[in-house]
């Protein structure tokens, strides 16, 4: 059963944790701003 | 003359006449070991490096960076690297970011653990505090010295030449601390 959720869950999932991590991003590039030019 | 090494990042280099770090000159025989875009490992590993060659009378200076920055092995190319003054740089979430990296996007979006990084990062400044005769600047953390930059921008490590005379007097009067 377990099983079976995971594998329809993970789409969704993996989207949960991409947005996440977009939202993480723009935290970390606020803290440490360098763009060498 | 007491001699002080200096261990950091692009905040800490003196490449520019007017750097905090070069103006101690007149304080101070300077050893600069600071790199533009280090990271922490980097930091702690250029002192591991030098720490045979410096004698007990020696001065410290250790420049702390942010701990979002992923230590990248010497010999791995990044566009930040082609810059001669950037040839050791780490990696930079907004640099990579902003380069379009895809590589290396791919593999920070991977790798990045908020505690993971934190936690190893206050590893390597708590073995860094250890360092006898050392002092320890931040300008990532709140603080006199993140004050100064914010306050005082410009393209001397990152601040103008009046913030870098504001450094300078923070220093020294940490070294008499």
């Amino acid at each position: 059963m377990q099983k079976l959720l995971d594998i329809i869950l993970y789409p969704y999932r993996a989207i949960m944790e991409h947005i996440r991590f977009k939202k993480r991003l723009k935290e970390l590039q606020k803290r440490d701003p360098f763009i060498y030019k | 003359m007491d001699k002080l090494w200096i261990f950091g990042d692009s905040f800490a280099v003196g490449q520019h006449k007017c750097a905090w770090s070069r103006l101690l000159v007149e304080h101070f025989e300077i050893k600069n070991q600071a790199t533009n875009g280090s990271s922490e490992y980097r930091i702690w590993r250029n002192y591991k490096d030098h720490a045979d060659k410096i004698i007990s009378t020696d001065r410290i200076l250790f420049c702390h960076t942010s701990p979002t920055r992923v230590y990248l092995k010497d010999k791995q190319t990044i566009i930040s690297r082609l810059r001669e003054s950037h040839s050791v740089c780490d990696l930079i979430f907004a640099d990579i970011f902003a380069k379009k990296e895809k590589k290396f996007i791919s593999i920070l979006k991977h790798i990045w653990d908020d505690r993971y990084f934190e936690d190893t990062y206050d590893l390597l400044v708590a073995d860094l505090m250890h360092v006898p005769n050392s002092i320890h600047i931040n300008f990532f953390v709140k603080g006199p010295f993140n004050t100064i930059w914010t306050n005082n921008p410009g393209d001397i490590n990152h601040m103008s030449e009046a913030g870098n005379r504001l450094v300078l007097k923070e220093v020294l009067s940490k070294f008499k601390e």
